[in-house]
């Protein structure tokens, strides 16, 4: 059939390729990402691998791209993207990106390294200007006080002699850490025991750090001093706290000279730094536009290696052996992929392509689009299918949006969502292109098409509900009309409207009617309505699921399934809950109020559980006067016969199979002896050579296409099926139950959906639409906003995951336990967009 | 049909029995057919294409499905078993607002 009916057919493939060729091979198979490669190496070491070389060497490149990388964005380079992603490299392609890539690595680093230095050059020579300067005044100020104090002799005359005897104070001066110079001055004071004069000036602009490039705040001080020793004690505490000492020559006009000499040496430095600054920018953006195009070329290097290492190479060493899952639909791209492969390389013997039989179970492969894949992708998340099974994906494309608009159905939360979807779907190809790192968006985004299918219905679904942001709309005219008249009507403060007087008899024409949405008692005519509406969906449901096991048995050659395992199920699925179905339907078209026969009235109507559950056991209620017990002649005697009918299924579930299979396999010892089907997991041998050197593997059987995988029930002893039919029977028959009870959630999230919409409807909204003045618009106004504001978040938002999730439950549980295997493994084929993709993510 | 018991001069009741000529069943015809030929019709227009099993599968569910909401519906609504509750002044307006005003004058 179609292309989702069922996951494609595969085959086992092995490629013999020449080893000059082997790098284009691959590297075309790659691209075109059809085949999925098996390991032919498993027990080998991965450092003893053939191509384990070639893996460091790209394992060595990438390093310097990374490195290169982190360069580039430290400087703020823009890396423009790259538009189609470039193919691998060939050989001599190769050693060419290897020396360009080592070439830039040094520049960079030597770069770099120049302007390490320079910067550090260029910060000392800044203290010692700031030292210059900053000291001009303490030096300004200590002279005076010397002289003074030579002159003026301020301290006593003799000890001042000594003073000028004993010579001048000596200084350091440097640049220390502005948060450490407390402590500085405390270890100063300490160490002199008072001794040391500290002045100090703060410097007003951080300085840079070459190594780090953090900016520091630093303060200038000079330490005034006597005597040698204390100069060396002085010294070591500067070295102990980092603080960096410049030669400050004490007079005045060498500090100016010197000055000077810093400010042109400053000057001089600072331009050879914007010159380092501005090549090493130039080198970095030449770089920059080839650097994604490269990575990528590396990254296909790498894989194209690593897939290299699950080849296998034969005892004559003339070619490589690959073995590989292929769709049989893509087996012609594959024999062009390889023979590209070898024209590239100029190769003269060709590379072939040969297809073996196994008794594997192939990968389960679907081809989808993006449209396809949002559905796929949940089916997959429960269980990916078993080979070649029938694929629920398909129908998932249009039960799950409809069985999520029956829990959401509003009209307006449903335009909503449509038009979220739509925007999605609309803006596709540029919102696909931003590659957002936020997991929600990127959730939604992948799911826009289910989110505009689940709005699209949802919109029908209010439709027929008559609810729109809780409001019905009244598009064909109600059913129901007021047979009072005023005086009556002012009689009571309400009415309960009798269908005899006040219905039609013209039902509404599509939908509910919209008298209920203002009634009292609209939720018990809502919930038997709706209640009635959730079985019968999760009966057609149900027998739907059922029924798709059929195809399933039908095509694995299994038909005495149909008979002993379909049908058996089926007839007890129907007979007890389609004849409920049968019975809702009836009670709605034989029980009217203008029925003439007393017994079809109103009043008479029985409950469909009440009977349902006396069908069960067989007992029976006495029914009122005038009155039936049933709803139509014969009611008994038929449900009678399908209770003793259904319960006659049981044993038929529950023995038909084992009892086959056990005829079948005692026919099969007596007609043959019994052939080894071989283990489930056989190697493969090749057919072209007679041995390979690495150990025996027996020879496969050839197995029709449709059996892989079930070959394995004739060897189950008959306990193993007897335990295995038992539980599926046990399981099956109290499903049908429960699980229609499950369904009943489509009644209950609606329900509680309308509710929400309608409180919130009455107790914000009308908040600002009762008043008749000019305040009311402001109040609506703000009414409004908190309207929308919790409509959005908990009406769309919430109630829509809600019913996302209990939709996904109904599909996963109560629709594909009835048919669905799903103990396959996905097809993961060698793709560089794959690759590329995953490991941007990573990134 | 059943006048015996209805004893009122109303003019709606007369509206009520001249419509009564007309069979509820119809819509039911009406739109079953509508949804049949989608059903069987749709899938036979698509154009060829990769996807066109999937495109059919999706048309004939929707039919389906749609149908079944809207015919599950109307047959609920058939006949009617239990009436709306309303407050005196709902009913008022509504008698007011749906075209058929409450008779003034006491019975």
């Amino acid at each position: 059939m179609g292309a989702m009916f069922r996951s494609e057919e595969m085959a086992l493939c092995q490629l013999f390729i020449q080893p000059e060729a082997a790098y284009t091979s691959v590297s075309e198979l790659g691209e075109a990402g059809t085949v999925q490669f098996r390991d032919l190496n498993p027990d080998v070491n991965a450092f003893q691998r053939k191509f384990v070389n070639e893996v460091r060497r790209c394992d060595e490149m990438e390093r310097k791209l990374r490195y290169i990388e982190a360069e580039v964005h430290k400087d703020g380079v823009h890396v423009p993207s790259v538009k189609e992603p470039p193919r691998a490299p060939n050989p001599r392609e190769i050693i060419d990106l290897e020396a360009h890539l080592e070439k830039t690595e040094n520049e960079i680093l030597e770069l770099s390294h120049n302007a390490v230095n320079l910067k550090q050059n260029y910060l000392e020579l800044t203290e010692l200007r700031h030292v210059l300067e900053k000291t001009e005044a303490f030096f300004v100020a200590q002279e005076e006080f010397g002289m003074d104090s030579l002159t003026k002799s301020l301290i006593s005359d003799e000890q001042g002699q000594q003073a000028a005897a004993r010579g001048r104070l000596g200084f350091v001066a440097g640049v220390v850490q502005r948060e450490r110079v407390p402590a500085f001055e405390r270890m100063l004071w300490r160490i002199s025991r008072g001794n040391v004069f500290l002045r100090r000036a703060e410097l007003d602009k951080p300085l840079e750090d070459p190594t780090t490039g953090n900016e520091i705040y630093k303060t200038v001080f000079v330490a005034f001093f006597q005597g040698e020793q204390l100069k060396s004690r002085i010294k070591k505490v500067c070295t102990g706290f980092h603080a960096s000492l410049y030669p400050c020559p004490p007079s005045n006009t060498e500090r100016q000279d010197m000055v000077k000499g810093v400010r042109t040496r400053l000057e001089d430095l600072n331009m050879v730094l914007n010159q380092t600054r501005d090549h090493r920018q130039r080198v970095l953006i030449s770089v920059a536009k080839e650097l994604p195009s490269w990575s990528i070329m590396v990254r296909k290097m790498k894989a194209i290696y690593h897939t290299l290492n699950l080849f296998n190479m034969d005892v004559t060493k003339k070619c490589l052996i690959g073995e590989c899952w292929v769709p049989t639909a893509d087996l012609p791209n594959v024999q062009k992929a390889l023979a590209d492969g070898s024209n590239a390389c100029g190769s003269s013997i060709p590379s072939f392509l040969n297809c073996i039989e196994t008794d594997e179970e192939p990968p389960t492969f679907n081809r989808t689009n993006r449209f396809t894949r949002g559905f796929q992708n949940l089916i997959d998340a429960y269980g990916v299918a078993s080979y070649r099974e029938c694929n629920p994906a398909l129908y998932t494309i249009i039960t799950f949006p409809f069985l999520f608009a029956v829990m959401f159905g509003d009209l307006g939360h449903g335009l909503i969502m449509a038009m979220f979807g739509g925007w999605m779907v609309l803006k596709e190809v540029s919102l696909a292109a931003k590659k957002s790192n936020n997991e929600i968006w990127n959730i939604f985004f992948a799911g826009r098409y289910i989110i505009l299918l689940m709005g699209c219905f949802s919109m029908y679904t209010g439709l027929v509900y008559n609810d729109i942001f809780s409001k019905s709309m009244n598009i064909f005219g109600s059913s129901w009309f007021v047979p009072y008249d005023n005086h009556t009507l002012e009689s009571a403060a309400a009415f309960t409207l009798d269908p005899k007087d006040s219905y039609t008899d013209i039902p509404y024409f599509i939908g509910v009617d919209p008298i209920w949405q203002t009634a009292d008692n609209k939720i018990i005519f809502l919930n038997s309505y709706k209640m009635k509406l959730s079985i019968i969906f999760g009966v057609v449901h149900m027998i739907f699921g059922v029924c798709m096991s059929v195809v399933n048995y039908n095509f694995f050659k299994r038909r005495y399934s149909i008979v002993l395992e379909f049908l058996p199920q089926v007839i007890f699925l129907c007979l007890l809950f389609l004849y409920m179905v049968f019975m809702m339907f009836y009670k709605w078209v034989a029980y009217s109020t203008f029925s003439p026969d007393l017994a079809y009235q109103q009043g008479c109507a029985p409950s469909v559980l009440i009977l349902f559950i006396n069908m069960m056991l067989f007992s029976s209620n006495e029914p009122e006067e005038g009155c039936k017990e049933f709803m139509f002649d014969s009611q008994g005697t038929i449900q009678r016969v399908f209770v003793l009918v259904a319960l006659c299924c049981i044993p038929v579930m529950l023995l038909g199979k084992p009892l086959y299979l056990l005829s079948a396999s005692k026919k099969k010892k007596d007609v043959k002896p019994e052939q080894s089907n071989g283990s489930v997991n056989q190697g493969i041998e090749m057919q072209e050579q007679t041995d390979i050197g690495d150990g025996e593997h027996p020879k496969p059987e050839a197995k029709s296409s449709g059996g892989g995988g079930h070959g394995g029930h004739d060897e189950e002893p008959f306990s193993e099926i007897m335990i295995h039919q038992a539980i599926h029977t046990i399981e099956y028959v109290l499903s049908t139950i429960s699980h229609t009870a499950s369904y009943l959630r489509l009644w209950a999230l609606s329900l509680a959906h309308a509710e929400l919409s309608e409180v919130l409807w009455n107790m914000v909204l009308t908040f600002g639409l009762k008043d008749h003045d000019y305040i009311g618009a402001i109040k609506l106004y703000v009414a409004f906003c908190f309207w929308a504001l919790f409509t959005l978040a908990i009406l769309v938002m919430m109630e829509g995951l809600s019913a996302f999730l209990h939709t996904l439950r109904l599909h996963w549980v109560e629709f594909m336990s009835k048919f669905y295997q799903g103990l396959g493994y996905i097809f993961q084929p060698f793709c560089f967009k794959t690759i590329l993709e995953q490991e941007e993510k990573e990134d | 049909m059943d006048s015996d018991d209805k004893d009122k001069a109303f003019p709606s009741d007369g509206i009520s029995k001249s419509l009564k000529s007309f069979d509820i069943h119809t819509p039911i015809y009406i739109l079953t057919v509508v949804f049949a030929v989608i059903f069987i019709i749709g899938p036979l227009l698509v154009r060829k294409g990769p996807n066109k099993e999937i495109v059919r599968c999706g048309i004939m569910l929707t039919a389906f499905s749609m149908w079944i909401f809207w015919v599950t519906v109307y047959i609920g609504q058939m006949n009617p078993l239990v009436g709306p509750r309303l407050n005196n002044t709902t009913l008022a307006w509504i008698a007011y607002a749906w075209g058929k005003p409450a008779k003034t004058e006491t019975l």
